[in-house]
């Protein structure tokens, strides 16, 4: 390849890797190692921060909360997404440009936007529940949106929706047409293409969304502090607590690293499902 | 294909155009109410006025804190997109063992929780008693930001046209020449772009700012929490409206020059 | 080419950039320095920056930096790091002790800190008491229609008082609103009954509909209706009562009276302009001020005589005097508080 070879003379490619690399080590490799040994060193060797977290039935709920809100939301998100990145993919020029624009509007939002935007939008005497009350007539008494689950739920959606229909969108232009055509022409109907040939074909991509936004909204912090009532306490939001209100540092840490050693699992099993489906990892994160 | 817009097509349009309005809708809220008259924030708002931006203006905090962030955002995009370019440049040519797993270090930050780097850096930065100091911020949002420019700059390297690069030299420039005065003016739009993105990113930052910030390093995100915590008064609304208009703006800036970038694509 | 000419503006534009934040910020104006003070945000804070702030930094020159969310734990962050970013903070009462076993604070400069008018009982080496609250059942007058709420037990009696309710997310005074409710007699109310306390809160934890964690939230709750009654201070309501002419009530039967200290952390950078400040909170004429904008009582008896009788009628030590209120008491709650948190925070995922 001559690309290889005209520019190895250039010089050794490393040296221009080392800034990265060190500003990796110390601010974030070494900080996270700080945590780990703080987690275990309190002062002495000692788990009990650990037996603490899996002992607990307060701190399990916190990890089962943080858990079902990321999978209510991930599943909110496919149902969803999917016939949006579907519509979104069989467009193109001017009007592919201005639906992925709307799409992404909220994604180049500043999240405190969007939290107080919904706040508005879903209390009490708030854009939702004046329309169905006053102007439609249709409820007595207000719908509580906000400062709950479902509060919660909504704000993750409206932050998870944007990069999902994007890894779908991108599943979906990857398929094949041609397969689709050759169905049709072996006497499908085009809703038996669809079904049986085109979404098996996204599959890859359905795995991916899923995975990278379960991933990412696990580790939720200012949707369910903003939106969230007495219950929706997640593990962000205590190890938060933990570290900058109670100073718990130990115990905050071992939760950091519980997180962490979840979202690396997780992790784990998306490049797991990527390698097995063939497909090109890095494409849709990119 | 036209044969694809069938039945399920119109389910799934009618999904996509609410999905939409379900996207875009509240955030366009915001703005009724920044001109709201009442603090009470009804909607809709029975009287309209300037009131909120009036006590925007003069809040000089609210101004100390845009400086901050303004002041933090171009320093780590300088920062960030300097440490991007060059990496992605080392990283894209080096072929040898230990490329993916560097590719996959320099990407991590985007990947690890953000709280959890988040207290990692409160706990350093609380050892070396630097917290509220701006070298902690930006050092955070440097490594939350370089990930997404090493992606940019790359994807740019690899539209890029090598023989571009061959041919200078075969004119008798040198490697560095060649890059300076080749290389780098081709992909400098994607340079742009992610120092826009890295800019953008930085301004916005919710987690490190309430961690790491300090009472002379307010962030406006900072600040923004804490009126939405502390005040729920439409300034918020008025904030609000402002930032929907100044991101829409640098987005649609990054989006030019994005195009720019990919109309250099020379094959 | 075209492409070098964006690389040349896209790097000019960087290096003014660079340029602007090698400036260094405000100190570098005319100065003689900065004092930095933590307290509670939203509507008190704002009157706070109107009646003392302002005036301070006209007359002195000093730039005060004021910052919400005072919390202790943060402070003793900051204390044990050699990190103390706050100069001046609004304590709680409990605070003091606590702080003080844990070395937290300054002695404050009775040099420069007149501390005549203040009840020596609200005066030690290290606090000065400031300001005086009363933590009452507050309700939209809209909403309750003709039945108000009366006491505690009103807020409980969800089928006599019906409507949404609001408690702090906290132990912190809904313990005692919980005991008063179940009728335990107020000057028998302290050490509390902690398992009674938890039982009667267990009794509406469910018809409780936000559970705050701000106090700036409560009025904004209450006017939108987003609230019909709930616990809160009668500061808040006096301010957006005057402020917004909001439909809000409140009922001073059994409310708990508390006070809030002005302290120094230890080691904190502008310990000098920390005491300047003090003392100009400290002024009988600007509390009084103060007190008129926003019920907040004043903690130097010599304001009241700036007060008219009306006036002093919106404040929590007329109330007291009258015997309506119950004394918070501060220092059962600094040796029980962490306790408390706890078993609240595990009380409250059930």
């Amino acid at each position: 390849m001559s690309r290889a070879v005209d520019l190895r003379a250039f010089s050794g490619p490393l040296w221009l890797v080392a800034p990265a690399l060190l500003l990796l080590a110390t601010v974030f490799v070494g900080p996270i190692l700080m945590l780990l040994s703080r987690s275990v060193m309190d002062p002495g060797f000692t788990l009990a921060h650990y037996e603490q977290i899996f002992t607990n039935a307060a701190y399990l709920r916190v990890i089962w909360i943080s858990f079902e809100i990321a999978v209510v939301s991930t599943l909110v998100c496919l149902a969803v997404g999917y016939p949006t990145a579907y519509v979104l993919s069989r467009t193109e020029g001017t009007l592919r440009a201005v639906l992925l624009g709307l799409v992404l509007l909220p994604f180049w939002t500043n999240i405190l936007v969007r939290v107080y935007a919904w706040i508005i939008v879903l209390q009490t005497r708030g854009a939702i529940n004046l329309v169905l009350m006053d102007e439609l007539g249709l409820i007595a008494h207000p719908l509580k949106l906000v400062f709950n689950y479902t509060g919660v739920v909504i704000g993750m959606v409206h932050y998870l929706l944007p990069p999902a229909i994007l890894i779908l969108d991108a599943a979906m232009r990857s398929v094949d047409q041609r397969l689709i055509l050759a169905a049709q022409s072996l006497g499908a109907t085009p809703r038996r293409a669809f079904f049986r040939v085109f979404v098996p074909l996204t599959m890859p991509g359905i795995q991916a969304a899923a995975v990278l936004i379960f991933i990412m909204g696990l580790g939720f912090f200012v949707t369910p502090a903003l939106l969230g009532g007495r219950q929706e306490l997640t593990m962000a939001m205590l190890i938060n607590h933990e570290f900058t209100e109670l100073i718990n540092w130990g115990f905050g840490s071992a939760l950091a690293v519980v997180l962490l050693a979840i979202t690396l699992a997780g992790l784990v099993a998306y490049y797991r499902l990527q390698r097995r489906a063939g497909a090109r990892p890095g494409g849709a994160h990119g | 294909m036209a044969e694809r817009r069938h039945a399920s097509g119109a389910f799934s349009r009618v999904v996509a155009v609410l999905t939409v309005g379900f996207l875009v809708l509240p955030l366009l809220v915001v703005i009724p109410i920044s001109f709201g008259h009442s603090s009470l924030m009804s909607f809709p708002p029975q009287q309209y006025s300037l009131r909120w931006y009036e006590a925007l203006a003069a809040d000089p905090s609210w101004l100390g804190a845009a400086l901050t962030s303004i002041r933090l955002g171009v320093t780590v995009a300088l920062i960030s997109t300097v440490l991007a370019t060059i990496t992605a440049i080392g990283i894209f040519r080096y072929q040898g063992p230990g490329k993916a797993a560097m590719q996959a270090l320099i990407l991590s930050p985007l990947v690890v929780p953000v709280i959890v780097i988040g207290v990692a850096l409160y706990y350093l930065f609380s050892m070396l008693g630097m917290t509220g100091s701006m070298t902690a911020l930006v050092c955070a949002h440097t490594l939350l930001t370089f990930p997404y420019g090493v992606v940019v700059v790359n994807s740019a390297l690899e539209r890029f046209d090598t023989r571009l690069e061959q041919a200078a030299m075969s004119m008798g420039a040198g490697p560095f020449a060649t890059l300076w005065r080749v290389t780098l003016p081709i992909i400098s739009p994607s340079i742009a772009v992610s120092a826009v993105f890295a800019f953008l990113i930085s301004f916005d930052e919710v987690v490190m700012a309430l961690l790491l910030s300090g009472p002379e390093t307010l962030t406006v995100p900072k600040k923004m929490w804490d009126g939405i915590r502390f005040d729920l008064t439409p300034v918020i609304a008025a904030v609000s409206a402002v930032l929907l208009v100044f991101s829409s703006v640098l987005v649609a800036v990054a989006e030019i020059l994005r195009r720019r970038s990919q109309g250099k694509n020379q094959r | 080419m075209n492409m070098l000419k964006n690389a040349k503006l896209a790097a000019a534009a960087l290096a003014a950039g660079a340029a602007l934040s090698a400036v260094p910020a405000a100190p570098a104006l005319a100065q003689s320095g900065t004092v930095v003070f933590a307290g509670w945000g939203g509507s008190i804070q704002r009157a706070q920056r109107a009646v003392f702030f302002d005036s301070f930094e006209k007359e002195t020159g000093i730039k005060v930096i004021d910052v919400p969310d005072v919390q202790l734990p943060k402070i003793q962050a900051m204390v044990e790091t050699g990190n103390t970013q706050w100069d001046v903070v609004q304590a709680l009462g409990m605070w003091v002790p606590q702080g003080i076993k844990a070395n937290l604070w300054e002695k404050l400069d009775f040099g420069v800190i007149d501390r005549k008018g203040v009840p020596p009982a609200l005066v030690d080496d290290y606090s000065i008491g400031n300001s005086t609250y009363g933590m009452v059942l507050a309700y939209n007058t809209r909403a309750v229609g003709d039945k108000p709420p009366t006491s505690w037990a009103s807020l409980w009696d969800t089928a006599g008082h019906p409507g949404r309710r609001g408690m702090f997310d906290g132990p912190r005074y809904s313990l005692e609103a919980a005991l008063l409710a179940d009728g335990v007699p107020p000057d028998q109310l302290y050490p509390l009954d902690v398992d009674r306390a938890f039982k009667s809160l267990d009794r509406i934890k469910d018809d409780v509909a936000v559970w705050w964690r701000q106090w700036p939230q409560v009025p904004v709750l209450l006017a939108s209706q987003e609230l019909t009654m709930s616990l809160t201070s009668n500061t808040r309501i006096t301010s957006v009562r005057k402020e917004e002419g909001a439909p809000l009530a409140m009922s001073w039967n059994q409310a708990l009276m508390t006070v809030d200290f002005l302290a120094v952390p230890r080691n904190a950078r502008n310990k000098e302009n920390a005491m300047k400040l003090i003392q100009w909170m400290n002024d009988p004429e600007r509390q009084a001020e103060l007190a008129r904008m926003t019920g907040i009582g004043p903690g130097n008896a010599d304001s009241f005589e700036f007060l008219s009788e009306q006036e002093r009628a919106d404040l929590a030590t007329y109330h007291y005097q009258k015997g309506e209120m119950v004394l918070f008491d501060n220092a059962w709650w600094a040796d029980n508080e962490q306790a408390m948190t706890q078993r609240w925070n595990a009380w409250k995922l059930q």
